[in-house]
């Protein structure tokens, strides 16, 4: 019995010892919870990231990445910026993402007005998203323009839900294409939770959290390999023009002023190679009169120049996965340029 | 099955269980043997047959080569084992290497020799070096055969080293199997500790490394000067790491069941020279090598110019041991200029105060660090043309992608705590595993093998070999 009482308070220290480490190092998330609107998001509160790059960061009560937002004021000019992991950057330090260094350039231009630059990016969305939550953060923001960060995935495995992980998507209804929604992943936890909420806490638990990921990786028969995101190949055939081509018609139906932020999958091997999408965005943009902004040529030009991929990090590997600083600063500039020419009223 | 699956330790706790159940010590015996050749069948059955024939014959020399006092007899005898092991290794290991480069020398003349699909049995060169050494103490009369066959097939297949050593020495190890195979608990709790720390070395440090260095490795014009030599540090303890942390495995996994395997490694990276280097690395290689090639070849005992041609010649065949490249022969070359060289110069300093002074120190190590890192190259690159960019980037400075790995920056400390760790194991100091204490180290690190394992296992180098 004694031996017993030594081997439990042991594990359960050395638990705590290591909960400590993760959260100060390498993962710490909030509890999730359900939002009548936007469904599954993260309570607000601290996270750290130390898988991919480093960083520490607070959500606000609807999960982004963003102080509460407040009513916007007389002199206001609000850039949203809607997009995925890629815009939420947990990699990076706020002041490194594109978005603060979109804002602080623009305020540092000499406009009339105070430009907020909303960081509304959140891991796994795609225009199915934004699209389905556009009322809600018209009255939310009130923008005056919205910047849509897309990639390959967006018009393809994510919007179709390829991979059957998507709580939001499109597929064909009865006439036209509509936003279906897969409850079960709509929610923010699962049916054990959902019956006992006073559970819900074990979800922020990164010892927990961590293990279930682990030993589900252990017990698989094979190690598989996630397709890290410059590896994706985006299989466009004729459903995706038709399904671009709605979505993009239902954005100019729900959002003004919007413009496509088109981040490419650079093969550093070999950076020449262009995306059909990217040529896809250009043309159904153009059709409803929508700037395009793709960061291939930006992306590329920086790799010959200085040889430093825009993706990739020391603890991970240069070239694959979301950008770094390097690709930030990039889009910060390139859309910097874009709002400098156009005259902010 | 490797160590680190859970295949493996599902297998080990039914062979530990059935010790501990198993009266009989004959019994034991047998299904130890069968276990281990189960494991090894579990890599490839093909070659079972193959491990049990060469102990056989090997035994069987043995016994001809003690039965008999005419010394020319006895030599002929040893000589054919030696060429029947010869035979099997070069065979399977050696025979498409030297028809690739003969059709090289011969291209000229459009001759084409061909090429055999041939599959290498896992850890044939370990299992030759092993009966080798067994015949030849016999012949030197430095062990004599054991009562039963059976002993010597379970010497060879003793599945805790039977992949990738440590080679065992017929005398330390087949006395351990004439006394009963008894299962203790302190003999376990030891022995966990051990391949617990080997897990560690393995898992935690060698497969991290690995996500930096091959990529490298596999394009390392695309890297800068600072990328690729951190890259070549980062092998140099990638390599330490996991053939160590494979042989505190096989030595734990030992302990657990009563057996006691030499360590293999004893902190190389702090070598002043080469020398100690090769006393510090593999070192049942480096004895082997010592004992029955170098000794057999004159040693030190035909002059210096005698004795420096023979680290050559010894170096040169240890390096082909570890692979059918000419990257591996380079590899050995470098080691055997590096012994020769440091022969001479040791000669030179002998007698003088220099080597005391703390700047000599720093500066052996530092030159020794830098030559072993400078000769991993060849041993990792999967060509010549690689190595030579590699060197080229390591010694002129020039572009490319900066990644500066976050971890090599973490190996290194967690590399410092886990020798001294060992250090301490090594004095037979270890937790005890019935405490608090102990059980909050154990539950600690086990935690963080759990938490910090990559996605990705990488296999174990020297299997290859």
């Amino acid at each position: 019995m004694k031996f017993i009482l030594k081997l439990g308070a042991s594990a359960v220290s050395a638990l705590l010892v290591w909960e400590i480490v993760l959260q100060l190092f390498v993962s710490k998330m909030p509890m999730p919870q359900s939002h009548p609107i936007l469904g599954r998001i993260s309570s607000g509160g601290v996270h750290v990231h130390g898988t991919e790059g480093f960083s520490w960061y607070t959500t606000n009560s609807i999960g982004m990445r963003e102080s509460e937002i407040a009513p916007k004021g007389s002199n206001e000019y609000r850039i949203l910026v809607l997009g995925d992991s890629y815009t939420e950057a947990a990699q990076l330090f706020k002041n490194k993402t594109y978005t603060a260094l979109l804002e602080r350039m623009l305020n540092s231009n000499g406009n009339d007005k105070s430009i907020r630059v909303l960081n509304f990016g959140m891991s796994g969305h795609s225009p199915a998203y934004y699209l389905q939550f556009a009322d809600y953060y018209n009255e939310l923001v009130s923008p005056d323009y919205v910047v849509i960060q897309v990639n390959d995935g967006d018009f393809s495995s994510d919007l179709m839900n390829t991979n059957n992980d998507k709580a939001l998507y499109i597929a064909s209804g009865d006439t036209d294409y509509k936003i279906m929604m897969n409850a079960s992943k709509f929610n923010a936890s699962s049916k054990i939770i959902q019956k006992y909420p006073r559970l819900g806490f074990i979800t922020s638990i990164s010892t927990i959290r961590m293990a279930k990921e682990k030993l589900a990786m252990l017990l698989s028969p094979a190690n598989t390999v996630n397709a890290s995101y410059s590896s994706i190949q985006a299989k466009a055939d004729y459903k995706t023009e038709e399904i671009m081509d709605w979505t993009l018609r239902q954005f100019k139906q729900k959002y003004t002023n919007v413009s496509f932020l088109y981040l490419p999958s650079i093969d550093y091997g070999n950076p020449e190679t262009e995306s059909h999408i990217a040529e896809l965005l250009n043309r159904y943009a153009a059709k409803y009169d929508f700037p395009v902004f793709n960061m291939t040529s930006d992306f590329t030009s920086y790799y010959k120049q200085t040889r430093q991929p825009v993706h990739g990090f020391h603890n991970t590997s240069p070239g694959e996965g979301h950008m770094n600083e390097a690709g930030h600063e990039l889009v910060a500039r390139r859309l910097d340029d874009f709002f400098e020419r156009r005259a902010i009223h | 099955m490797i160590f680190s699956s859970k295949e493996y330790f599902v297998f080990f706790i039914l062979v530990l269980l059935l010790m501990m159940i198993i009266k009989r010590n004959p019994v034991k015996k047998a299904v130890l043997l069968l276990a281990s050749y189960y494991f090894y069948a579990y890599w490839d059955y093909r070659f079972v047959v193959l491990m049990f024939i060469m102990s056989l014959v090997n035994y069987y020399i043995g016994l001809m080569i003690e039965s008999t006092g005419n010394s020319v007899v006895r030599k002929r005898w040893l000589a054919g084992s030696v060429i029947f092991n010869l035979i099997i290794l070069g065979f399977f290991k050696y025979f498409n290497f030297f028809v690739d480069s003969a059709n090289m020398l011969l291209d000229n003349l459009n001759v084409r020799l061909p090429l055999l699909d041939i599959i290498l049995p896992v850890g044939i060169s370990f299992i030759v070096f092993e009966v080798m050494s067994y015949t030849i103490d016999i012949y030197r009369k430095n062990n004599g055969s054991p009562k039963s066959f059976w002993d010597l097939a379970l010497l060879v297949a003793f599945f805790p080293h039977l992949i990738a050593g440590p080679i065992l020495k017929p005398k330390h190890f087949l006395p351990q199997l004439e006394n009963p195979i008894t299962i203790r608990w302190h003999n376990v709790e030891y022995g966990i500790q051990i391949f617990v720390f080997g897990l560690v070395k393995k898992v935690l440090i060698a497969d991290r490394l690995a996500f930096f260095i091959d990529p490298v490795f596999k394009n390392p014009q695309d890297y800068s000067f600072i990328t690729i030599w951190l890259a070549v540090i980062a092998y140099a303890i990638q390599i330490y790491c996991d053939f160590s942390g494979y042989s505190d495995m096989a030595i734990g996994s030992a302990k657990c069941l009563g057996f006691d395997i030499p360590r293999n490694f004893n902190m190389p990276y702090i070598s002043r020279n080469i020398t100690e280097f090769w006393r510090r690395w593999h070192i049942s290689l480096s004895t082997w090598l010592k004992e029955y090639l170098y000794i057999a070849l004159g040693g030190n005992r035909k002059g210096k110019i005698r004795q420096y041609a023979n680290l050559m010649i010894v170096m040169l065949l240890g390096g082909l041991w570890h692979g059918s490249s000419w990257n591996f022969v380079i590899w050995g070359g470098l080691h055997g200029i590096g012994l020769a060289v440091h022969k001479m110069y040791a000669d030179y300093v002998k007698g003088t105060t220099l080597s005391d002074h703390f700047l000599y120190k720093t500066v052996s190590w530092l030159v020794t660090f830098l030559f072993v890192c400078t000769a991993w190259v060849f041993f990792r690159s999967s060509d010549f043309s690689v190595s030579l960019v590699i060197l080229q980037k390591m010694f002129m400075v020039s572009d490319g992608i900066h990644w500066y790995a976050t971890p090599l920056l973490i190996a290194i400390p967690l590399l410092i705590a886990s020798h001294y760790a060992g250090s301490k194991l090594k004095d037979y100091y270890c937790v005890k595993l019935n405490t608090f204490k102990g059980l909050l180290v154990f539950f600690f690190i086990l935690f963080g093998l759990l938490f910090l394992t990559p996605v990705h296992s990488s296999p174990f180098i020297y299997f290859q070999f």
